[in-house]
């Protein structure tokens, strides 16, 4: 989609302009915010502090095209802040890891069992990847950025997040073997795949 | 299933069930405007740090003025005299000083009239005068010893004035009498008497003589003149003569240079 217009008029000082914005980015950022922090209580304060960031610097933004990149700087940045300053806190999301969400909320129980599974094992495994590799793996598998709008994401180089997209794969493989074996049933030759799925893709992309 | 591309999928179920909420857009302006809010209460802290800082210096100039008598002895010179000096002005008189204030609105009534327009007179101090002799006699009795004086005088000369004192804790004292043409203001001659010692010095003389069998020093010295703002200065020869005689100190000092040395050992010779 092209925000260039929207840009355009926003950096204009047109409120209705922004709010156009804001209801076009805020789902996927939200979303985003969610999947890198893994934590629903935080998430509306971090797109909501991004948008406010955006509104003040926009007029810094030189080049439309770089909008998406400049705003998940944006984001990402304040996800790992909010992380960081609530790291004593114990989320209720945290707490379905531990599995406590039946004593906490046992009409859950009644969920759909494959959503419920995935939804667990998704937390699970992301959960234990550290902020920067959960960050990277979002923005490639969620939000489909090439690797070098990721490292422009994350101020590094793409070399960088070719690593760590690598170590996060690899730690996901790991944890997931252990926790969620049937993934891996086809076999050793699968299993390799599995655990070094992307080489290709990343080397081609490269 | 590749692991990238289960990946995939999870996330995107796993991230399906977050959607924002109606009043985002709200919330968000609410925010931009309390933060704004907020970068006025940052400008009011520092509004307040700029006024505690000069509270600061303040404090520390005080306490610099306060305890360093050089700095007070700097801030008499170079701030608070000519601030004063505005306000007050020194009118130096013959006899003494005058001191005056501007002050303001005096002579006109109602609103206060021109502002700086009068001058009022706050306060007289008369420097302090030597109390003046008609006779010798009178000198005598305030300054406690002898009083002689010449009973020759060069033509023309006459007594214009003779002044004395005495300090009350010793008994050193002096009489300086005047004598001159009456209407030719530079024919002077002093004539100092005094029970002090150290006036006298002999180092200076130029010429040693005798008054009355006593050792008496004769020296000319310098006395300069300006006539007029844009004329040269005019230096003359003045003469002085010092003798001792009987404990006392006399010295004739002529400012005219007009009297040679035989004039002025006949005026000391004739002291009686």
């Amino acid at each position: 989609m092209n925000v260039a217009p929207l840009l355009k008029r926003i950096q204009g000082g047109d409120w209705q302009a922004f709010e156009v914005l804001v209801e076009q980015y805020s789902g996927k950022a939200l979303r985003t915010a969610y999947l890198i922090t893994g934590r629903k209580d935080i998430i509306e304060d971090a797109v909501q502090e991004a948008f406010v960031q955006c509104y003040r610097k926009i007029k810094c933004l030189r080049d439309p095209a770089t909008f998406e990149t400049w705003f998940y700087r944006l984001l990402t940045r304040i996800c790992w802040r909010l992380t960081s300053r609530e790291k004593g806190t114990v989320s209720l999301d945290s707490l379905t890891e531990s599995g406590q969400e039946h004593a906490l909320c046992d009409d859950r129980i009644g969920d759909a069992l494959e959503a419920g599974e995935t939804k667990r094992l998704v937390q699970q495994a992301l959960g234990r990847l550290s902020i920067p590799l959960r960050t990277t793996v979002v923005l490639r598998y969620y939000n489909d950025l090439p690797l070098k709008e990721i490292a422009r994401v994350l101020g590094c180089r793409e070399g960088t997040v070719k690593s760590r997209l690598h170590t996060a794969l690899k730690q996901l493989a790991d944890e997931l073997k252990l926790i969620a074996p049937e993934l891996f049933l086809g076999g050793e030759a699968d299993a390799q795949r599995a655990i070094h799925p992307g080489k290709e893709g990343l080397q081609s992309e490269a | 299933m590749k692991l990238e591309e289960w990946l995939r999928a999870a996330m995107a179920r796993e991230a399906e069930q977050i959607e924002a909420g109606p009043d985002l857009v709200r919330k968000i302006k609410t925010r931009l405007l309390t933060q704004q809010g907020k970068g006025k209460a940052i400008f009011m802290t520092w509004r307040k740090a700029a006024a505690a800082t000069l509270c600061g210096v303040l404090l520390v100039g005080g306490l610099a003025f306060g305890l360093s008598p050089q700095a007070r002895a700097w801030a008499d010179k170079a701030v608070i005299s000519p601030l004063l000096s505005v306000a007050y002005k020194v009118i130096r008189t013959e006899g003494g000083y005058t001191v005056t204030k501007l002050q303001e609105g005096k002579d006109l009534p109602g609103d206060g009239g021109a502002r700086f327009g009068g001058l009022e007179k706050m306060e007289v101090k008369d420097a302090k005068r030597c109390p003046e002799f008609s006779t010798a006699a009178a000198a005598q009795a305030h300054v406690g010893f002898p009083v002689h004086l010449p009973t020759y005088l060069p033509e023309g000369y006459k007594l214009i004035s003779m002044t004395g004192d005495r300090q009350e804790k010793s008994d050193r004292g002096f009489v300086s009498v005047v004598y001159g043409v009456p209407k030719e203001a530079g024919k002077r001659l002093h004539l100092t008497i005094t029970n002090e010692r150290n006036f006298l010095r002999g180092g200076d003389a130029v010429q040693e003589v005798k008054v009355r069998g006593k050792t008496a020093y004769w020296a000319e010295f310098p006395i300069m003149e300006i006539n007029g703002a844009n004329k040269e200065p005019t230096v003359k020869v003045g003469h002085t003569l010092k003798w001792e005689d009987k404990g006392l100190v006399y010295k004739l000092e002529d400012r005219s240079g007009a009297l040679s040395l035989e004039e002025m050992l006949k005026i000391a010779a004739s002291l009686n």
